[in-house]
Parts: C-alpha cells; sequence; structure tokens
C-alpha cells in the first residue's frame, strides 16, 4: 500500500496570493523574465558581434549606432553585455544549481540515513565552513587553474555545506510529522520515504534561500573575473569586462557603468523575489519585516 | 566560563590542523624543488642543501607537515619564490594595512548601522524605514569593486576632491573605507531593524512601557539589549566578507594589503606566499568565530549553561 503525501494546494495558493500582492518582488520577477529571455536570444537580439572589433571607434560613447557606445577595444558593448548575461547570470545559476543538487542530497542523507552517516557528512560540512570562503576560491583557482569553470566550482563548492545543513535540518523536522511516519509504517522503502515525503516538504526554504543565494553568486562569480581568475577576455562577462575597463575609467567612463549597473539590476531583481518567496512561503517572517 | 572557554579552544585543534594542512599542500604544487625556487638561479648548492634540510624538504610528507607547523608556530613561512625574502615580515606588514582598512569599514557600519536598523525598526512603516530599505536593498546587491570604481569615478576622476590610490594621507582613506563598509552597513542595518522588531513585539516591552519607562529607557535598555545576539552572530559572519571585500577593493584601490598581495602571488604562482595567505585567513577566521562563540556566551548565559 502507498501513501500519499498531504496535498498542499491550499499552502501553495496562499503562498501564490501572497507573492502577487508583493510589488517588490513582481517587479524583480519581470525583470528576471526580461534578463533570461535577453539572454537566451542574445544572438538575435545583439545589434552586433560581441568580439567583432571596430578598432577605429574604440573608447566610444553611446551613439545611435550604438546605444550603450564601444568598449576599449571597439566592441558593441550592449551586444556584449547581453552576451555577458548567459555568462554571468547563467554560471551564477550553474554555480548555485550544482551547490542545490549536492548540498540537498547530501542533507536529505544526513537527515535520513544512519546516525554514522550523518555524522560524517555533518563533520565535512563543518570542515567546509572553516575556510572564509575567499579561501576556497583561491583553492580553486590553485588546484584547478584561473577560469569560467574553476570560478563556478568556487562559487558552488562554498555554497554545498549551507544547503546541506537547511536540508538537513528541515528533514529532521518533517521527519518527525505523522505523514511520514505512517508512510514508514506502512512499509514504505526509506529511499521513498525521502524522496517522495520528505524532499517536498522542505522544499519551500530550499527555494528561499536559491532565489537569494543566485544573486550572491552573480555578485561571487563576477568579482572572480573581476579579479583575473574567472571568464578570461574576449569572453563576455560582467566581472571580466569591468577589470578591462578600469584603466579606461577617465576617458570611456561607460564601459565602467554598464557592466556594472546590469549585476545591480539583476542581483536587485533576484534579492527581491527571494524577499518575497519568502515572505510569500513563510508567513510566520512577514512579523518582522 | 573557563571550563566553556577551554572547550572550544580544545574542539578548534583539529580544525586548525585540518585547515594548515591544506595551507601546507599548496606548497606541494610548487614546479621543481621550492628550496631551489625561494634562493633563484644563483644559489650555492650548499645553500640549496641548508634551505631543505631548514624546512625538512628532504623528509617524508608527514614530517614536513609538522616541519611547517612548527615554522608556522614561529612566525616562519619560507621565503617568497618571487622576491627570494622571507614572507613573514612582509605579510605582517601588509595585514596591519588590510586590518586598519577593514576595521574602519566595519567600524564604520557598526556606528551607522546599528542606530539607523534601531530608528528604521522603532518608525517602523514610515517614510524613514522605506528610504532605508531600499538603500540596504542596493547596497546589498551592489558588488564592492564596482562600488569602489563609481566613488573613484565621481571624487577622484570627476570631482578630483579625493585621490584613488595611495595609503599615506588621511584622504586616500576615505574611498576605500567607504567601499568596504557599504555591504557590512546595509547588512547590519537590515539584522539590527529584523532583530529589534522581533524583540518590540514582546510583552515584556509592553510591561516596560505600561510601567511608565521612557521610550529611550525601553529602546537602549530593554529591547536592544535583547535584540544583540542576531547583531553579534551577523559581526562574525561579516569577517569572510571583509577578507574577501579586502581583495577586491586592495585590487581597486591599489592598497597594499594582504589582498593584494594574495592576488598577485596567485597570478605570479607564488606558492610560499599564497600558503601563508591562505593560513592567515583561515586562522583569524577561525579565532573571531571563536571570540564570536564566547560573546554569546556573555551575553546569554543560557548558551554557557548548556553548551
Amino acid at each position: 500500500m502507498r501513501v500519499r503525501p498531504p496535498r498542499a494546494r491550499g499552502v501553495i495558493r496562499d503562498a501564490v496570493e501572497r507573492f502577487r500582492g508583493d510589488r517588490g518582488a513582481l517587479l524583480g520577477l519581470v525583470v528576471i523574465v526580461a534578463v533570461v529571455a535577453l539572454a537566451a536570444l542574445a544572438p538575435i537580439v545583439s545589434p552586433y558581434d560581441p568580439v567583432e572589433q571596430q578598432i577605429r571607434l574604440r573608447g566610444q560613447g553611446p551613439s545611435t549606432e550604438h546605444v550603450l557606445g564601444l568598449d576599449e577595444v571597439g566592441r558593441d558593448e550592449l551586444s556584449r553585455v547581453l552576451y555577458g548575461a548567459r555568462v554571468t547570470v547563467g554560471g551564477a545559476v550553474a554555480a548555485v544549481a550544482a551547490a542545490g543538487i549536492l548540498g540537498v542530497g547530501a542533507g536529505l542523507l544526513s537527515g535520513s540515513a544512519h546516525r554514522r552517516v550523518d555524522n560524517v557528512l555533518m563533520r565535512i560540512a563543518d570542515g567546509m565552513l572553516a575556510f572564509p570562503s575567499i579561501v576556497l576560491a583561491i583553492l580553486a583557482v590553485v588546484f584547478i587553474g584561473p577560469g569560467l569553470l574553476s570560478a563556478i566550482a568556487a562559487v558552488a563548492i562554498a555554497d554545498v555545506p549551507g544547503y546541506a545543513r537547511l536540508t538537513r535540518g528541515q528533514t529532521l523536522t518533517v521527519r518527525e510529522q505523522e505523514f511520514v511516519r505512517a508512510a514508514v509504517a506502512v512499509g514504505a522503502t526509506p529511499v521513498r520515504v525521502a524522496l517522495r515525503h520528505v524532499l517536498p516538504n522542505t522544499i519551500a526554504p530550499i527555494i528561499v534561500y536559491s532565489s537569494l543565494q543566485i544573486g550572491s553568486a552573480i555578485i561571487r562569480l563576477a568579482s572572480l573575473s573581476f579579479l583575473g581568475f574567472g571568464a578570461q577576455p574576449p569572453e563576455p562577462e560582467w566581472g571580466a569586462m569591468l577589470n578591462a575597463a578600469q584603466q579606461w575609467l577617465g576617458t570611456a567612463p561607460h564601459i565602467s557603468i554598464v557592466p556594472g549597473a546590469a549585476i545591480v539590476t539583476v542581483v536587485v531583481a533576484f534579492n527581491l523575489v527571494g524577499d518575497g518567496l519568502r515572505d510569500a512561503l513563510d508567513p510566520r517572517t512577514r512579523v518582522t519585516r | 566560563m573557563i571550563r566553556f572557554i577551554a572547550g572550544r579552544l580544545l574542539s578548534l585543534v583539529p580544525v586548525v590542523l585540518g585547515v594548515s594542512f591544506v595551507a601546507f599542500l599548496v606548497l606541494q604544487l610548487s614546479p621543481g624543488d621550492p628550496a631551489q625556487l625561494m634562493l633563484g638561479e644563483n644559489a650555492t648548492a650548499e645553500g640549496v642543501a641548508q634551505l631543505r634540510r631548514e624546512y625538512a624538504l628532504d623528509q617524508p610528507l608527514p614530517i614536513q607537515f609538522g616541519a611547517f607547523l612548527l615554522a608556522a608556530l614561529h612566525g616562519d613561512f619560507g621565503r617568497s619564490f618571487a622576491t627570494r625574502t622571507a614572507v613573514a615580515p612582509e605579510l605582517l606588514r601588509r595585514f596591519g594595512n588590510t586590518v586598519e582598512l577593514a576595521s574602519l569599514a566595519f567600524g564604520l557600519a557598526l556606528l551607522l548601522g546599528v542606530p539607523l536598523g534601531i530608528v528604521a525598526a522603532v518608525r517602523r512603516n514610515s517614510l524613514f524605514d522605506h528610504a532605508i530599505r531600499l538603500v540596504v536593498l542596493v547596497f546589498v546587491s551592489v558588488p564592492v569593486f564596482w562600488l569602489g570604481i563609481l566613488l573613484i569615478y565621481l571624487f577622484a576622476v570627476t570631482l578630483r576632491w579625493l585621490p584613488s590610490t595611495g595609503h599615506d594621507k588621511l584622504e586616500s582613506f576615505v574611498l576605500p573605507t567607504l567601499s568596504l563598509s557599504a555591504y557590512s552597513l546595509a547588512i547590519l542595518v537590515r539584522m539590527t531593524r529584523a532583530s529589534m522588531l522581533e524583540v518590540l513585539a514582546q510583552d515584556y516591552l509592553r510591561t516596560a512601557r505600561a510601567k511608565g519607562l521612557r521610550q529611550r529607557v525601553v529602546i537602549t535598555r530593554h529591547a536592544f539589549k535583547n535584540a544583540l545576539i542576531p547583531i553579534i552572530t551577523i559581526t562574525g559572519l561579516q569577517v569572510g566578507f571583509l577578507m574577501t571585500g579586502a581583495v577586491l577593493v586592495e585590487t581597486v584601490f591599489a592598497w597594499p594589503g594582504i589582498g593584494r598581495y594574495l592576488v598577485d602571488a596567485l597570478f605570479g604562482r607564488d606558492y610560499p606566499v599564497i600558503r601563508a595567505c591562505i593560513f592567515l585567513f583561515s586562522v583569524i577566521f577561525l579565532l573571531v568565530n571563536l571570540v564570536v562563540d564566547l560573546l554569546y556566551a556573555v551575553i546569554d548565559p543560557r548558551i554557557r549553561m548548556s553548551g
């Protein structure tokens, strides 16, 4: 016999209702959808090739042909920012997704499996948390070498223990609830209990955490590229673009401003949605807002 | 309390060993003989052999690790591959410059953030509160290095009020400090506000008001004291951010701190320097978190009992 987890439609409908009432979160969502669409359609919507150089026009400010001007070697800034969204936002989402899958898996296992497994996994998480995130990033650079992939890895690794702890805590709470005990009582396998009954009921805080982590991951990824340890030129990555633009601050300030403004816009959007989701999914926190 | 402190210190030992081991491994990546690299092309064979003995580089790994720990305890981190000089004095000098910057930035964040957070909580949903929340949202979403670039563009390039580099005059501290403090400031405001709102909703605050205490006393003595724990937690978490932030800010402003030292070492594959930086960052991180743990116990005796 199979026990179905309780249907949570009422809860979800309530959450959607609350989210729709949050103007900031809605605005953030619109921005994110727009950025994702523009990034996906970059080859179509970009007016120019992001790596094609018009060296004579280098450093030129905004004009009707080049709405956001040209960069330090004469590439169209708008096209580079659009393609850059793929690298920066895409990379950050990939990092958070990787961290989420690893961390949630480890946390679920930790909260469901034998005490000994739990102990080992949590000591590993403690060990990872003993390093400040900059050191984890350095280790990625030292052991893997600079590059977009090692930067994504550095961002992801730093987030795994957070996911693991969050999921483990949620799992331990959910496991005590009656519907899980009922499932165990009728003989559901541990794997089925963990995946079918526990996981769906831990997902809300994980979603909230993820949306807030993406904003932070974008900043961390861009920071590593800015330092020269992430995406390498000529790849259009927002942090790397800011790095290259720095020495032209006096003559071509627009290339120092545009990629940064893009980062702030997207990160604000993710933070607004994250805050909105948190309020919508966990009404208790609304009191303190 | 002494037992509590001793326990925490003891539990730190294996973690410090583990962190040191990871730092130690970095030098193993050196392409070639580290002793030779530390002394350069023109070193005599005897000199290299002596250095190798000094750092036990001719011994098996566990003994090398022991020698590294012993040397690190004496403040000896070997020689830089790039400059062939001892790492420790340079590390210490630059570390001082970073601590200067970080403590100024965090001091400013505390000085402004906590009062702003309290006022925002007390005047919840006022215009002031909304404005503060908007500023917080923007400040947590701005990359530190871009804020630095903007400040340079505005105050150094356009207005020519402040220098964009240097570390000698008082003016040269302004922009780096502002850049580094923005994020901590925002986090402190947010945390103080949330923590105060929670406490302000408690019954004992109504009691305090009901017995006729003045608003200021209620806020500072009754509410703020109980809102301190989350604020201290955040302070502990900020150390990790301040390290990353210092690396970025020092890069933007050419600040002669440990962050730039590390970035240069990473580009030059100067493994002894990288190793020393990893060691220093990690140990400080652990120590600050220890202090935060101890502060909890000082503020909230219940933690001492259960811990």
